[in-house]
């Protein structure tokens, strides 16, 4: 049984941390939630309830529309590459006892950046005159190529970016995966005969979905809330749900209808994070 | 004895994570249900009871535009002038924290976290004026302003106007020599000149894309032209819902013109293209024209060229309309929760009249003066040449710059300007459709607004 004063230390240890979840984290979001039946724009004293009008236009807002459609192309694009690449990698550097450490640090680089310094980069390197890719690819004799010939084109120029920058993440992830897959099973399966190719899906890939769940999860949700790839690469041609919602809210001064996007954004990561994990969660198995 | 200092650590834990928290002045007052409170109106003071005069200490901070060209360095020379004239006033430049966020941007996060600034550049006065976030200025502050370019909302002045600009077409007068080209005074002429160009290899008129403003000039003069200069209160008459977007045929064919400029005109990776290399190709000789505003001519001054740069307003389909947008809107707005009213307005009237300042302030950019009195500045062959039009051609305001009861409601001239930048960029949008959107939702902002 403790005592009052382990109880005390107990409460007091995890009293900031608490504190700071309440504040940053809980409280917007109650605040956000009420202030998506209002009209409020952000700055004027006075506001008026409106039920859910918000959320009624938001059925007919053709650009909130066009938001969710990039924001799920985007968001598979990215899912896909990250988590494909993330595994291939980390079972490739798994084999370079040598090499290991500089290629964990070497891959996982982009991910200590800033996202806008790589936005930034990346908006450079992309540049029909003189980016550095179009200097490359002139160099070889090809043509100028127009990363944002289109909406589509630019949302899967935004995703590359997106997914450079976050691959190394998820290749530590996979890394860590890795390790806790026992190694005699892989012995057991050489002398039984089994080929690369049959270790990589009857061993590998089984064992791997902690680490998938972890990461598909994580990688949807960063795709779902994607903003500063977009706001800084792009001509604004495009958004994602969070870059329409910001803009409702400081270009359009509707920061009560900004809080129902935001609202229903979060609502629908929660739902897709549920049901990822239920599924993801019944494919483990347990050799 | 580990456990005391352990509960004690995590006191101080909890301590420092409030140390922050002190509000140092009067926090935003959390919106309610109550009406506005009216501006602030400061008792009348006498020259014996003036902040001055009482050799108190004024503390101002000045929100300013810091662009390439308009640097810090230039601002704090304003600042300097006035602080050596009054040595009780300490004035604190304040700017936008980078290239991505305007200052009107950055002027609403400051009003919605408190630190709304004393003075402050000031476009678009009708995002602040609906929350009593400006103080309005009396007619005599403005006296020194030529009439028609002080612009009242609900009857009260907000913005002292501090320049004006124009927009219209800069052109390669030694490409249109070699091709035997004039001036054109019809968009049909200014057509078959862009078709010229196509002709030979040479980008008509070139406009990126990549920032997001700059393709809306042409949009803004062709709609000034076709629209402003025949209906000029149609903005008012679309935030009354009398008109629409897509059932006004002037409107409508501007769109065609500006989408057929965009696209058919326009260099191919216009899409990844920036202001400032759109400046860079107009001015390395790769296009014939450039549709941009008249602070271009700070670039013709500083960017390196070697052809002779002239200027024509845009034409419209009539050669005997002879309009040419200007923008007004820019000028100087001061708080309504200023400690210092007073001295703010005089900072004002400063900033707009010292004749030294007003000099280098217009030159600069070789802007217009919107003053009563002619301001003596050194004037390029190029600015003469567009002075001298400005005799010529009737001064209409620009399409999204629209002053007083005419501006644009909050966010409006953002739908447009989303709107043109669809068009502009993706191939396979759908006009009508675009224009019904338009519509539909620019009806919605008329009905959140409060």
């Amino acid at each position: 049984m403790k005592n009052w004063k382990t109880k005390l230390s107990d409460f007091l240890f995890l009293l900031p941390g608490s504190l700071i979840y309440l504040i940053f984290m809980v409280v917007p979001i109650v605040v956000c939630f009420y202030y998506s039946f209002t009209n409020w724009d952000g700055i004027s004293p006075t506001y008026k309830f409106i039920g859910m009008k918000n959320f009624v236009n938001l059925m007919t807002d053709q650009a909130f529309w066009d938001s969710v459609k990039t924001t799920l192309i985007l968001t598979a694009f990215n899912v896909i590459f990250v988590n494909v690449f993330g595994v291939l990698i980390a079972v490739w550097m798994d084999k370079k006892e040598k090499t290991y450490n500089l290629c964990k640090a070497v891959i996982f680089i982009p991910c200590v950046l800033s996202s806008v310094v790589v936005s930034f980069i990346w908006s450079y390197m992309t540049q029909g005159n003189g980016g550095v890719i179009n200097e490359i690819i002139g160099f070889f004799g090809g043509g100028n190529v127009d990363f944002f010939a289109s909406p589509f084109v630019t949302t899967l120029t935004v995703t590359m970016a997106i997914s450079w920058a976050g691959l190394g993440f998820y290749v530590t992830v996979y890394d860590a995966s890795l390790k806790t897959i026992p190694q005699d099973l892989y012995e057991a399966a050489q002398v039984d005969g089994a080929s690369a190719f049959h270790k990589f899906f009857r061993i590998t890939l089984p064992l791997l979905v902690p680490g998938l769940t972890i990461s598909v999860i994580f990688s949807v949700i960063n795709a779902l809330r994607q903003y500063d790839f977009v706001k800084i690469m792009t001509p604004q041609t495009i958004e994602t749900i969070a870059v329409n919602a910001v803009s409702r809210m400081t270009d359009y001064n509707m920061l009560g209808y900004s809080s129902a996007i935001v609202l229903v954004l979060f609502l629908f990561i929660g739902v897709v994070t549920a049901v990822q994990y239920l599924i993801l969660k019944k494919m483990e198995v347990d050799y | 004895m580990k456990k005391v200092i352990t509960i004690v650590l995590c006191l101080c834990m909890n301590a420092a994570l409030l140390a922050g928290c002190g509000a140092k002045e009067e926090p935003a007052a959390a919106p309610s249900a109550e009406p506005a409170a009216a501006p602030a109106q400061e008792d009348a003071m006498t020259p014996e009871t003036t902040p001055e005069a009482a050799g108190e200490e004024v503390n101002l901070q000045f929100l300013a535009n810091e662009t390439p060209i308009l640097t810090r360095d230039f601002w704090q020379v304003v600042v300097d002038r006035y602080t050596a004239e009054h040595p009780n006033v300490h004035i604190e430049l304040i700017f936008q924290p980078s290239s991505n966020i305007t200052v009107r941007e950055h002027a609403k996060t400051l009003l919605s976290t408190g630190q709304f600034p004393d003075v402050m550049v000031m476009a678009t006065p009708s995002d602040f004026v609906p929350s009593g976030a400006l103080l309005p200025f009396e007619d005599s502050d403005v006296d020194m302003i030529r009439p028609e370019y002080v612009s009242k909302i609900d009857g009260k002045i907000y913005v002292v106007p501090y320049k004006i600009q124009v927009g219209g077409v800069f052109y390669n007068k030694d490409l249109f020599k070699e091709n035997n080209l004039e001036v054109p005074d019809t968009w049909e002429e200014l057509i078959k000149i862009c078709d010229t160009f196509n002709s030979k290899g040479i980008t008509p008129a070139v406009m990126g894309l990549k920032d997001g403003w700059a393709h809306t000039l042409p949009f803004q003069c062709i709609e000034s032209v076709d629209v402003l200069s025949k209906t000029p209160d149609w903005p008012q008459q679309r935030m009354e819902k009398k008109v629409s977007f897509a059932d006004t045929p002037e409107f409508v064919e501007g769109v065609e013109k500006f989408v057929d400029l965009m696209t058919k005109y326009n260099t191919s990776d216009r899409s990844s293209m920036t202001y400032a290399q759109s400046n860079e190709y107009f001015f390395s000789g790769k296009s014939a024209m450039y549709m941009m505003g008249s602070w271009t001519q700070g670039d013709e001054m500083t960017m390196p060229h070697d052809f002779e740069v002239g200027f024509f307003p845009i034409p419209g389909d009539d050669a005997s309309n002879k309009v040419m947008p200007l923008w007004v809107n820019e000028g100087l707005s001061i708080s309504s929760k200023t400690k210092y009213p007073e001295v703010a307005k005089d900072f004002v009237k400063f900033f707009i009249q010292d004749p030294t300042w007003s000099a280098q302030f217009l030159q600069t950019e070789q802007l217009f003066t919107p003053l009563k009195e002619e301001v003596k500045y050194e004037k390029t062959p190029l600015h003469e040449e567009i002075e001298g039009m400005m005799d010529e051609y009737k001064g209409i305001p620009n399409f999204f710059d629209t002053v007083g009861d005419n501006a644009w409601i909050a966010g409006g001239s953002d739908l447009l300007i989303k709107f043109t930048l669809k068009l502009a960029s993706d191939p396979n949008a759908d006009m009508q459709k675009e224009l019904e959107n338009l519509d539909r939702e620019f009806d919605k902002l008329l009905d959140n607004a409060q």
